[in-house]
């Protein structure tokens, strides 16, 4: 995965248990006539490449060996919200075509890079749960025996385009995310990129392939409320994390800790509680990682999936970084240290635009 | 690990809105209509269904279309809509995305200096936000999410649809939409009332990505299964 805090899995974990955060005054976005929020910018996207910043993080991502021996036939998913939309800003400013900038597009050259057949991707998008749904997606496919294996990839990044649109809606926070405070303001958007393989357990342990965790079950839903806000109550999320929990065979005293969506708005995070407390009888250790690395949108869930998977198999969850004051509904779930957890399952959850929710049940894996 | 079939997955309903028509295939019902809200009027008139959703007005294109070929595909399945919410799961899929409606909204924020943008714009230049717009208004709470696979066109979403109606939803509505015209499939468990085999359907509509290409790939299916 690549974050504001580098490329790898272990840079960002490490950051993360440091309590640190990626948060900080913005650089690429230059051309902005408003007060610019807070961002977690990727270090290592070039201002001056012709590429736009998705494409670079896509190309730095996938530069990575342990994609050279996929099985074949592996199925591509992309998860994206608003892919390359830096080469609409610059064909806007041009006045020239910006077809370019379409997701289909951007599957298509994720697919040359890797060598793949041209037009088998198949791009996800649901908004800010776009991630835990391409999951969500590719897992039944395996599970049905519709597929032996499927390749993740997610990104987005930092843009003017994205960061106008939360501006106009005045959900960042100036003083950068803090998901479950009792002060939050709002969101931090940050760059961000990730790929995850799935395939069947059979197949992975006859080809001797390592098994970093299970996905055990999903759930999908949309809360049909409201096209910006979240169900107050919610309960569009808490059906989500049912249908996970059901398909997954287990029930909610086994989950040892949530990853939570916790994006640092107001209502996103009040929603989750309210859902959380729908299907579990007692606080559940919980965290949310968009106050260090910043909301990345299509590519949150699978980032955040990452690194649940590494803290199941640590059996330790990272603090909630920009948490000071929990908010009281919160309390005694969320910390702003790390936390040693028990247990084999783990939720993780996302919502967005649209009412749309996505929950994830990942079980440790034996060793 | 078997591989799955789809035998009890049957499609129970289907529309289009074309630029100059509207139809509600199983119950064989053709309108001449001028646009999409034209032909959620036509529904109004008819006495079928009245009502708008609060957002109308500010709806892009391609939520319109999306909009009226959902009604009128519930309508052809007689599947209840706006009333009660209900586990029915949306997915949708064009070429393009979002692409004209990211176009409006970078254009007006620059048009007006970069100082701001227009929140009811940028709520558009999501993919996804013409099919939620469908599951807001009708009540509908099961998955949503917008998928594009050029290969495997409006078959290979299909039979994603399938998945999940396997798992835990009522129904499905498959959209494909752009700003003038839209398609709704509704696929539902069970065989009792179908209109087409989706085994057949969805082999027919294997790399089919528009509206235009799926009506033409399924009036050679007609020829055969007479439904048209």
């Amino acid at each position: 995965m690549i974050t504001a805090f580098g490329h790898g899995v272990d840079i960002s974990w490490q950051s993360l248990l440091d309590n640190h955060t990626a948060i900080g005054a913005p650089k690429r976005i230059s051309k902005a006539r408003f007060e610019v929020a807070p961002v977690a910018e990727s270090q290592l996207i070039d201002q001056r490449s012709a590429d736009t910043s998705v494409w670079q993080l896509c190309r730095m991502l996938l530069d990575d060996p342990s994609l050279n021996n996929l099985p074949p036939g592996t199925e591509l998913f992309l998860s994206t919200t608003v892919g390359e939309i830096e080469l609409l800003e610059r064909a806007v400013d041009s006045k020239s075509d910006a077809s370019s900038s379409c997701l289909s597009n951007l599957c298509l050259k994720v697919e040359a890079l890797l060598g793949l057949p041209q037009g088998h991707g198949t791009v996800v998008s649901a908004a800010c749960a776009s991630g835990s749904s391409a999951i969500a997606l590719a897992a039944q496919r395996i599970r049905l025996g519709l597929a032996k294996s499927a390749l993740i990839v997610a990104c987005d990044g930092v843009s003017e385009f994205v960061l106008a649109g939360f501006n106009s809606l005045m959900a960042l926070d100036k003083q950068g995310a803090r998901p479950f405070d009792r002060s939050r303001q709002g969101l931090s958007l940050g760059d961000g990129a990730a790929f995850m393989v799935l395939m069947g357990s059979d197949y992975a342990q006859e080809n001797n392939i390592p098994i970093l965790a299970e996905v055990a079950g999903w759930g999908m839903s949309d809360d049909a409320n409201h096209i910006t806000g979240p169900s107050r109550d919610g309960s569009g999320l808490a059906s989500a994390i049912k249908v996970a929990l059901e398909t997954s065979g287990v029930s909610a005293k086994d989950i040892s800790f949530i990853s939570a969506h916790g994006t640092g708005t107001l209502y996103n995070d009040a929603m989750e509680m309210q859902s959380f407390k729908k299907i579990f009888q007692e606080p559940v250790a919980l965290y949310g990682i968009k106050g260090a690395i910043g909301h990345t949108l299509g590519a949150a869930g699978l980032i955040e999936v990452g690194i649940a998977v590494h803290a199941l198999r640590e059996s330790l969850i990272p603090p909630t970084v920009g948490l000071s004051e929990p908010d009281p509904e919160a309390f005694g779930w969320v910390s702003s240290q790390s936390r040693g957890v028990v247990g084999e399952y783990a939720l993780c959850v996302n919502a967005g635009f649209g009412g749309v929710n996505a929950a994830v049940c990942l079980k440790k894996s034996i060793k | 690990m078997m591989k799955t079939d789809f035998n009890s997955v049957s499609i129970t309903g289907m529309s289009f809105i074309l630029k100059d028509k509207c139809c509600a295939v199983g119950r064989r019902m053709l309108f001449s209509c001028s646009d999409a809200k034209d032909a959620c009027r036509i529904l109004e008139t008819q006495g079928i269904f009245k009502g708008q959703p609060k957002n109308w007005g500010r709806f892009d294109q391609v939520s319109l279309t999306t909009y009226a070929a959902a009604l009128w595909a519930c309508f052809d399945a007689g599947l209840p809509f706006a009333q009660e919410k209900r586990r029915v799961g949306i997915v949708g899929f064009n070429q393009q995305g979002a692409l004209d409606s990211n176009l409006a909204f970078f254009t007006d924020y620059v048009n007006a200096g970069r100082n701001s943008a227009r929140s009811n714009l940028f709520v558009y230049t999501l993919p996804t936000t013409p099919v939620a717009e469908v599951a807001l208004f009708c009540g509908f709470t099961g998955p949503v999410w917008y998928m594009y696979q050029p290969l495997g066109g409006a078959g290979q979403l299909m039979e994603e649809a399938a998945c999940v109606l396997k798992d835990d939803v009522d129904a499905m509505l498959v959209i494909c939409a752009d700003s003038q015209e839209a398609l709704c499939f509704v696929m539902q468990n069970g065989k009792g009332k179908e209109l087409f085999p989706f085994s057949l359907v969805r082999e027919h509509l294997i790399g089919k990505t528009s509206v235009r290409e799926i009506l033409q790939a399924l009036d050679m299916l007609s020829e055969g299964a007479g439904a048209m």
